[in-house]
């Protein structure tokens, strides 16, 4: 029993980094205003980038580079499209969504791969914790960037000007407009980081999780990112806790179903990560204290008068 | 004097249709916007070509193994329009609730849950044939019309965004689905011929499903009429009634709507309810017109094509027709690929650059706009945009 | 004075601005003389606000150069203006509700992010100018008056030549707005600074500076220095027209303490016709802050009651209740004696009251929408059978009401969006009287129009209320108000705090009870 709480564990924090790493991104991107449906695009690039930078060069830290850049590409095109050429924003996330779908299922069946899978790391001594010594400190390596990556997105945005002008800009644009904030590089720029945490994320997903592409393989993980913003209620602690309690849920489901336990079927089972996200939103979600300017356009041309 | 789309700040929540409907542009750029539209269709075509070439195939093979397996065989035609059913239907109830100012996107989890309900129907309601039918379908459409009601429901009590919680059920649909047919209690065909116990219903029988005809040497089923009368009835409705009218004027500003009595409660639900009724109807002519049983995977990407549809017909009903016809020819086209050596996979990609090309003119325009050209031409617009 | 000396920390020089065929600016000179601070008065949509916005940075002027300290410059940014000495304190304010007080001062430096330096230069100027205010509280914590306090010091702060106040005491009680003047006073003098405050206030601008520009119509009108001026002098040189002394000190805040008479007005005198809107009592707050505690008011056919006050006093909140788009939290309203339930989509304009909003665009109109449909959204049921909206009925309807007035359009399937601002206020105006209404309630009516939309504005509101409508007349405007109520309400607070009928128009009792004083 010990053992299987220890595997459950296990799974969460490793499915829960997925979240993770692509909703710190969409919470940077969301405190500058802006909603992202194609992070689901960023991360799916992004293990598509991961496998292929992997296989393509024999290196996962390659790989892991071309996840990132991968999905910082998706990204660079919806801060285009949305942010500079005014184009709705959730339009442009389900189609860039849609293209990056399509795209990497038609390459996948193209190119070959063989990626290969990111080593495991053991942490000597602090392994040995009962419970949750080996969820946290046997990781494949990419998995301890969640030790930091917190700590420097909360950095960036709460301890540096741009952190600062970025949560302007998500609050009130025309105010930061008018202290001389460009209001939408700030948002774009917001975006390129989702991109990039999401990249990650997917590269994650490709060569520490599985270890190999497949097809539409994100499979709603980067709407359950989003959800996990909200459901943290806009803070990066609610963020990192709504990130792993999904990543729970995933976890327990897959760990049943494994174990063998079906008092639950597992079709409800699959379905925990989104069933909760949705029972979330509906309970703890603290909607009230979103940027007051989420989601809202900013025309700079706009007459004020 | 007035700028087309930039001559006003727009403080309306939802200024998506700004940019998104060429009935936003006077009538002397009509036809400019109308020239663009098309060359970026073409443009989205072209790439696609590009990307085939890329990967080593010909473009012009791609092609016209498409059209012969869409349009030119024998009965292929009637094949596109057969699958165009669902589709259209989807895009009408997209085009609906967003026109309402609602975006939902969980068209997919909707058709799968449609399908549900008329499989259930069909497979356990006895009585006569053509009622049997009758109420499969129908029930099809409560079927989405729950399933976006659960989005309904978290929206007008917690404000959860329509878009999000309609994204999720997608994600939990198929497992409902995928329940229900695997278990003997419920669906799970439990014949002798699904010897392996497959997670699938059994088959609809002959009787119980939507009757056929032909056309043309086009075998048909009568999905494609109710279909293209319902679509036309909606968009109808949508543009000259006066409910049509309330559920735009929600869409462009809420809160104007709210003074003359329009409201989320009322006008949206409606809109997103029919909606999710519409992608329900869908599941329900996929089950009662082609596929004949119910599946985990039913939905089979209908919901994502009828919503890239939707949006490839720029939220206009009539293009719908269209463009609804173009996604099926791509799927009944994709299985002619195998011969060109380049995968059927194409088609997905295909659909991904239609919507990115159906978004390029308003892009374009904005462009243009920006341009030392159109700052001159069009009037003054802030310099230093790029700064922003 | 007017020479382009070097003298002049500030010199504009014939700057033109045109928005579409609108001239904003037309060849408008303008100089700020150091330690001196220089008035900028003109009524709404005079180009005071353009002009400002062209000397921080927000607008490019079309022609014409700007001269900073003797040399020319092009400000590209308010960054860049910033960078050349210019600083503006804003009439909204710029500062950011959910930052606190030390973020929001140094938001748009490009210095090194320090937040420790900067909490101690907001110390040290807090100090140095009396304007105490704790840099870790959040904006939103504060009241107006401190939230002011924030904008100076961050202006300050950046050590400029010329400060630009833009409508500085709008939301402040006298008391703040004297202790404003105060430190801007001593920051100009001693410091040889310069200043330049825009204002429509003509006590502010009398007690404030040393010599005054006044705007009308994208020119400059009139320079004159302070001391020769006289209030009734520059009322009309505002107004551009004769003005009745009386109504002309008042209308611009012209407040004299001494001979204060309250008087206490007796309605059913005044009024035999029947009483049509009871406002009783009504008291609520919204999620923004505004608030209405226990306000009455009571408006009779064919009269039109004028409510005023100072900016953020609760009249927007007022009119958002009568558009039912607020619910109140006690109190009631009626109309013809039936009780209306508030909050309640649609059930105020279903009980007869048509509004003017103040922003068509968040409340009046849908920009995506063809002018035949924001025309009919009021009555699309008549116009309709079987639920369809029958086109040769709707044309004819929508035609008679472009035809009234004199609404310019392409055709009545162009998008509302396209037409002109002007065009768009009267198909709200059309709209809304078409729907013959039992009360009009109309908004800022005359914000940001030309002075022809001003006039036909004013005609509208007066012969609805020749034809027995009780109109309720909402504006900050005070000269609108005197020119055109009845009766009028000052709010304060979100209360009444004065109650007046024409008779008895009393200017400074009114500039009193809209400062919150009463006796």
């Amino acid at each position: 029993m010990l053992g299987d709480i220890e595997t459950v564990l296990e799974s969460s924090v490793r499915l829960g980094h997925i979240f993770l790493f692509a909703a710190l991104g969409e919470y940077v991107a969301e405190r500058a205003g802006t909603i992202n449906i194609s992070l689901e695009g960023m991360l799916l690039a992004g293990a598509y980038g991961g496998a292929l930078g992997a296989s393509e060069t024999g290196s996962p830290v390659f790989g892991i580079f071309a996840g990132i850049i991968a999905g910082f590409l998706v990204a660079y095109l919806q801060a285009l499209l949305s942010h500079r050429l005014n184009i709705d924003q959730f339009v442009v996330g389900i189609a860039l969504t849609v293209l990056v779908i399509g795209l990497t299922t038609f390459l996948f069946l193209e190119i070959k791969m063989i990626p290969g899978r990111i080593h495991e790391f053991e942490i000597p001594l602090l392994v040995e914790i009962p419970l949750i010594g080996k969820a946290l400190f046997a990781q494949r390596w990419l998995g301890y960037v969640a030790f930091f990556l917190p700590v420097l997105i909360w950095r960036m945005v709460n301890h540096t000007r741009w952190g600062l002008e970025v949560r302007s800009v998500g609050e009130d644009p025309a105010a930061a407009n008018v202290n001389g904030i460009p209001v939408l590089k700030r948002r774009r720029q917001s975006i390129y980081v989702a991109g990039l945490c999401a990249g990650l994320a997917g590269a994650y997903l490709s060569l520490a999780v599985t270890g190999a592409f497949s097809q539409n393989m994100s499979a709603g993980k980067g709407v359950v990112a989003i959800a996990a913003v909200l459901f943290g209620g806009w803070t990066l602690v609610g963020t990192i806790f709504g990130s792993f309690l999904f990543g729970f849920a995933d976890a327990l489901g897959l760990s049943l179903q494994i174990i063998g336990l079906d008092i639950i079927p597992g079709p409800i089972l699959d379905s925990m990560p989104y069933l909760l996200a949705l029972i979330g939103l509906l309970t703890i979600a603290n909607l009230s204290r979103k940027p007051a300017a989420l989601a809202s356009k900013f025309d700079p041309s706009g007459d004020s008068s | 004097m007035k700028i087309f789309l930039f001559s006003e700040k727009d403080r309306s929540e939802n200024n998506f249709f700004k940019l998104f409907d060429s009935a936003y542009l006077n009538d002397t750029r009509k036809l400019l916007f109308a020239f663009l539209v098309l060359f970026c269709l073409a443009g989205g075509l072209f790439f696609s070509g590009l990307l085939v070439a890329a990967v080593g195939g010909s473009p012009t093979k791609v092609l016209s193994s498409l059209i012969e397996g869409s349009f030119q065989t024998s009965g292929a035609f009637g094949r596109t329009l057969v699958e165009a059913v669902p589709l259209l239907l989807v895009s009408i109830g997209v085009i609906v609730s967003f026109r309402a100012g609602h975006y939902n996107i969980g068209t997919e989890g909707q058709v799968a849950i449609g399908a549900l309900f008329s499989a259930v129907i069909a497979l356990q309601v006895s009585g006569p044939e053509w009622f049997v039918i009758v109420l499969a379908i129908l029930g099809s459409f409560l079927g989405g019309a729950i399933w976006s009601g659960i989005a309904v429901g978290a929206y007008l009590w917690r404000r959860v965004d329509v878009m999000i919680s309609t994204l999720l059920l997608t994600f939990i649909a198929p497992n409902v689905v995928l329940f229900a047919v695997s278990k003997d209690y419920l669906l799970l065909d439990t014949t002798k011929s699904n010897t392996r116990l497959a997670s699938q219903s059994e088959r609809v029988p002959v009787e119980k499903r939507l009757p056929e005809f032909e056309v043309f040497g086009q075998e048909l089923h009568w999905g494609v009429v109710v279909a293209v009368v319902l679509s036309l009835l909606l968009t109808v409705l949508l543009g000259k009634s006066v409910w049509g009218l309330k559920v735009r004027l929600l869409g462009a500003n809420f809160v104007t709507a709210k003074r003359f009595g329009v409201t989320q409660g009322k006008e949206g639900a409606t809109a997103l309810l029919l909606s999710g009724g519409f992608s329900g109807l869908a599941g329900g002519m996929i089950v009662m017109g082609s596929a004949f049983r119910l599946q985990s995977h039913i939905a089979n990407d209908f919901g994502w094509d009828g919503l890239l549809s939707a949006l490839v017909s720029r939220l206009n009903g009539y293009f719908a027709l269209l463009s609804s016809i173009f996604f099926a020819a791509l799927r009944t086209g994709s299985s002619f690929l195998a011969a060109t050596g380049v995968s059927r996979t194409i088609t997905s990609v295909i659909q991904g650059l239609m919507v990115i090309a159906a978004l390029m003119p308003a892009a374009l325009i904005v462009v243009i706009s920006r341009s030392d050209f159109g700052r001159k031409r069009f009037g003054n617009q802030k310099k230093g945009e790029d700064e922003c | 004075m007017e020479s382009r000396s070097s003298d002049n920390v500030l010199s504009l020089s014939s700057i033109t601005k045109r928005f579409g065929d609108i001239v904003a600016c037309n060849e408008v000179d303008f100089n700020v003389p150091a330690g001196t601070i220089v008035g900028l008065l003109g009524q709404n949509g005079a180009g005071k606000s353009t002009l400002m916005n062209i000397v921080i940075g927000l607008y490019q002027p079309d022609e014409g150069s700007v001269y900073v300290q003797g040399t020319e410059v092009k400000i590209r940014s308010p960054k860049h203006a910033a960078e050349l000495g210019v600083s503006m304190v804003h009439q909204h304010f710029s500062v950011i509700e959910a930052l606190s007080v030390w973020e929001s001062v140094c938001l748009g430096d490009k210095s090194t992010y320090d937040p420790d330096s900067v909490k101690d230069e907001l110390f040290v100027l807090a100090e140095k100018y009396g304007l105490e205010v704790d840099p870790n509280s959040r904006i939103s914590e504060l009241t107006p008056g401190q939230r002011q306090r924030v904008e100076i010091l961050k202006c300050l702060r950046r050590d400029p030549k010329v400060l630009v106040l833009d409508e500085p005491t709008s939301v402040l009680t006298d008391e703040e707005s004297a202790k404003l003047f105060d430190v801007v006073q001593r920051v100009v003098e001693d410091e040889g600074r310069a200043a330049v405050l825009i204002s429509h206030k003509l006590d502010e601008i009398l007690y404030a500076t040393q010599h005054v520009v006044i705007m009308r119509d994208g020119r400059v009108i009139e320079r004159i220095a302070t001391e020769d001026a006289e209030a009734g002098f520059l009322a009309e040189a505002m107004v551009g027209r004769k003005v009745s002394l009386r109504s002309s000190g008042s209308a611009f805040g012209l407040t004299e303490k001494e001979d204060f008479k309250l008087d206490v007005p007796d309605i059913e005198n005044t009024k035999s016709s029947s009483l049509v809107l009871r406002v009783e009592n009504s008291s609520c707050v919204d999620d923004r802050g505004r608030r209405l505690e226990a306000f009455n008011l009571d408006a009779f056919a064919g009269e039109i009651v004028g409510v005023t006050g100072a900016e953020g006093n609760g009249q927007s909140l007022l009119a958002d209740v009568l558009s039912s788009l607020v619910p109140l939290d006690a109190g009631s309203i009626s109309v013809d004696g039936k009780q209306i339930s508030t909050g309640v989509s649609g059930a105020m304009s279903e009980a007869g009251i048509a509004v003017i909003p103040e922003d068509r665009h968040h409340s009046g109109c849908a920009l995506e929408l063809t002018v035949a449909e924001n025309l009919i959204v009021n009555r699309a049921k008549q116009l309709s059978r079987w639920g369809i909206i029958r086109k040769e009925t709707r044309d004819r309807f929508v035609n008679d009401l472009i035809k009234k007035y004199d609404v310019k359009a392409s055709s009545v399937e162009q998008i509302f969006g396209n037409l002109s601002g002007g065009n768009q206020q009267k198909c709200v105006v059309a709209r809304e009287l078409s729907a013959s209404p039992k009360i009009l309630v109309a908004v800022q009516p005359t914000r940001g129009l030309d002075v022809g939309a001003i006039e036909f504005m004013i005609e509208q509101i007066k012969s609805a209320a020749d034809n027995g409508v009780a109109v309720v007349l909402i504006s900050t405007e005070i000269g609108e108000v005197l020119e055109l109520s009845d009766r009028l309400i000052v709010m304060y607070r979100g209360r009444n705090q004065l109650e007046m009928v024409r008779k008895d128009f009393e200017v400074e009792a009114i500039g009193a009870a809209m400062a919150g004083e009463s006796r």
